[in-house]
């Protein structure tokens, strides 16, 4: 109690009140302008979304649009059934593949790119275009190119003879290896590119730092150029991952029916099988899967970085 | 430790001559300041003595060993940047034990070495903190205790203060030259800051267009310019254009317009045209009918700005530009108001005769 004041005499502080909470109809101009992608995003994504949820926990006769009861039996099947688990075994294989192969090939190349915008624009510039020319060819014609290259009189083949490497053709199309091969082709500049960002930013000086402070170039390379550009490489294998995995055009056309990938599944499902059911569940692993995969990197990298910013 | 002798070190950027034909000689523990402005080749010698830049040509020798294509973690050098270039991933403690640790170094043995480097810059409470979490000059002494705990012959510093607001740009300044001192560390220091320069250095070479103008002590460089370039860029002068017309041992005379003005010092090669100097602090300002003597001359005071300590007088001497006297401020002294007459005078010894400095 306030020193001897009665109740009815005590003079309130400054009225205590709760922080004005923020009210979702009070939108800023600012906010405004983001309403034309709000809601192409609520009508075009969070809706379709939200049915394929619906439609993953519910019992559908083929071809009919009304559900005859609520059941978890497609997860179930997604997440135990052998058949679906081979599925997502390789699906996973496949992306973890091609994102290592990415990363193992892009990050000398984003390196590269990073480093010559100091001291040889020019180079850095042919690399550029050579990295993003690709992206404006559409995907349907690249990995159409690709069953011309790695079919068994192809030209991947044909090189390999010639150079002696090996003395029958290997079968690449309709294979993993295929796929890796043209996964890697098409997703390559989306692993360079966060990597070259991030790189460009390091200050050079912390290489002569570094050296001037005895680090031969693999302790340079090992204890401060790669931790450091941690950030993009984990940017750059998140994306890679992520589209590899979620790729139905490619895998239909280099891989054909013969090797299923999820996205392949779930297209099956709805088109030709018309299990949706199924098909929902299995899109929503998928959903999840990808998610996380950008949570889980966005988590620790804003953690990370705000250690480095400052530490409290 | 820390001999060090650079000869005819020479290094061109496309068009551009940054050193040329440089040769310096800084004995061990020495403080030498690389001092001129930017664009100099100040930083591209302090750099190439690092081996972060591969000279053209001429050689370093480091305590009599050829050190000139040595990469430059093979050399024992310290090196302190601008920016101070902590490794932003890293604790202060593991900064300053990355170049023990890759020395093959490691528990106690580094544990008690970064422990004594954080005292030696007193900031023994930073060891588990964030680059990013300390302020520039405390960022700075983890950059120098960093660069000292590997013990390195030869400490280079580029403008290691430049970012730093002028009261703790003074204090790491003293720090800086105590704990060279200390240590017994050869410290070679680039900056174009002059006082800094003059406050620090055993030796400052003045640095113009790639080469060194004249190297000195402090006193020296200040007192006995040998060149326009390096009368104009450390401190302030009145600076006239004149003749050499006489010599008798020490002392010269030198016609400006037709006015004699006496000097000593100038050196035996000097002849003909030259330039006349005198520092403002030199300057004695005297009433009208002061006496007359050597060395006056005569004007009306333009403009004064009170200093406090001193009070800095321009004075209309029918010049281009106005005389300028620095005369520290006493009680009684003469203290002309803007419009009078003065005399001003100087001494013989307190002038300053350049070569060929036609303006």
């Amino acid at each position: 109690m306030n020193h001897g004041a009665t109740a009815d005499q005590v003079v309130p502080d400054a009225p205590v009140r709760a922080a004005p909470r923020p009210n979702l109809l009070d939108l800023r101009p600012a906010a405004w302008m983001l309403s034309p992608a709000l809601l192409f995003m609520l009508a075009f994504f969070a809706l379709p979304l939200s049915t394929l949820v619906w439609a993953s926990f519910h019992i559908y006769e083929p071809g009919s649009t009304v559900p005859t009861g609520f059941s978890l039996k497609y997860y179930v099947a997604v997440l135990t059934d052998p058949h679906y688990l081979t599925i997502m075994g390789t699906s996973l294989r496949v992306a973890a593949y091609a994102t290592l192969v990415c990363l193992v090939i892009g990050y000398p190349v984003a390196y590269l790119m990073a480093i010559s915008g100091r001291t040889r624009p020019w180079l850095q510039m042919v690399l550029l275009v050579v990295v993003f020319t690709p992206l404006f060819v559409g995907v349907v014609v690249r990995a159409f190119a690709w069953t011309v290259l790695l079919r068994s009189d192809g030209i991947v083949n044909g090189l390999l003879l010639e150079a002696g490497l090996i003395d029958t053709p290997i079968r690449l199309l309709f294979t993993e290896t295929g796929l890796v091969i043209a996964l890697t082709h098409v997703f390559l500049p989306l692993m360079i590119l966060p990597i070259a960002s991030v790189i460009q930013k390091i200050d050079p000086n912390l290489d002569e730092a570094a050296q001037t402070l005895g680090a031969p170039p693999r302790t340079r390379v090992l204890r401060v150029l790669l931790p450091l550009s941690l950030p993009g490489i984990s940017a750059g294998c998140a994306m890679v991952f992520c589209m590899s995995i979620s790729a139905y055009v490619i895998p239909t056309l280099v891989a054909g029916g013969r090797l299923l990938v999820m996205p392949v599944v779930v297209a099956k499902n709805f088109m030709v099988t018309m299990d949706w059911s199924a098909g929902a569940a299995m899109a929503m692993v998928l959903v999840l899967l990808t998610s996380a995969v950008v949570a889980v990197n966005t988590f620790f990298f804003e953690r990370r970085s705000r250690l480095m910013r400052a530490q409290a | 430790m820390g001999q060090l002798t650079v000869t005819d070190a020479d290094k061109r950027y496309g068009s551009l001559h940054a050193l040329d034909s440089v040769s310096l000689e800084v004995h061990e523990g020495e403080f030498v300041s690389l001092l001129g402005p930017s664009g100099c080749g100040k930083t591209t010698l302090l750099r190439s003595l690092a081996g972060l830049v591969r000279l053209d040509g001429g050689r370093v020798l480091l305590d009599g060993r050829d050190i000139t294509r040595l990469p430059t973690h093979q050399r024992a050098i310290g090196f302190v940047f601008q920016n101070y270039a902590l490794f932003p991933h890293m604790t202060v403690a593991e900064n300053i034990a990355f170049g023990l640790r890759v020395r093959g170094q490691s528990g106690a043995e580094v544990e008690r070495a970064v422990a004594q480097a954080l005292d030696t810059v007193r900031l023994p409470q930073a060891r588990d903190r964030m680059p990013a979490a300390l302020s520039g000059g405390q960022q700075q002494r983890i950059a120098l205790a960093r660069a000292l705990v590997t013990k390195p012959g030869l400490l280079l510093l580029d403008e290691p203060f430049s970012a730093l607001d002028r009261q703790l740009r003074e204090q790491m300044q003293l720090e800086l030259r105590d704990l060279t001192r200390r240590l017994k560390i050869t410290a070679i220091f680039v900056t174009h800051d002059q006082g800094e320069a003059l406050i620090m250095s055993d030796r400052i070479a003045v640095m113009n267009s790639g080469r060194i103008d004249q190297i000195g002590a402090p006193g020296d460089i200040y007192e006995r310019p040998r060149t326009k370039f390096v009368l104009d860029f450390v401190g302030l002068s009145n600076f006239m254009p004149g003749r050499l017309v006489g010599r008798t041992g020490d002392a010269c005379e030198v016609d400006v317009g037709g006015r004699r003005y006496q000097a000593t010092g100038a050196g035996d090669a000097m002849q003909g045209t030259v330039g006349y100097a005198v520092r403002p602090e030199k300057i004695s300002l005297l009433p009208p009918e002061a006496p007359a003597s050597h060395n006056q001359i005569t004007g009306a005071i333009r403009d004064v700005a009170y200093l406090g300590d001193i009070t800095h007088y321009h004075v209309d001497v029918g010049q281009d530009r106005p005389f300028l006297a620095h005369v520290v401020n006493r009680s009684g002294s003469f203290s002309p108001a803007v419009g009078s007459r003065v005399v001003l005078q100087w001494l013989p010894a307190d002038a300053v005769v350049i070569p060929g400095a036609a303006q």
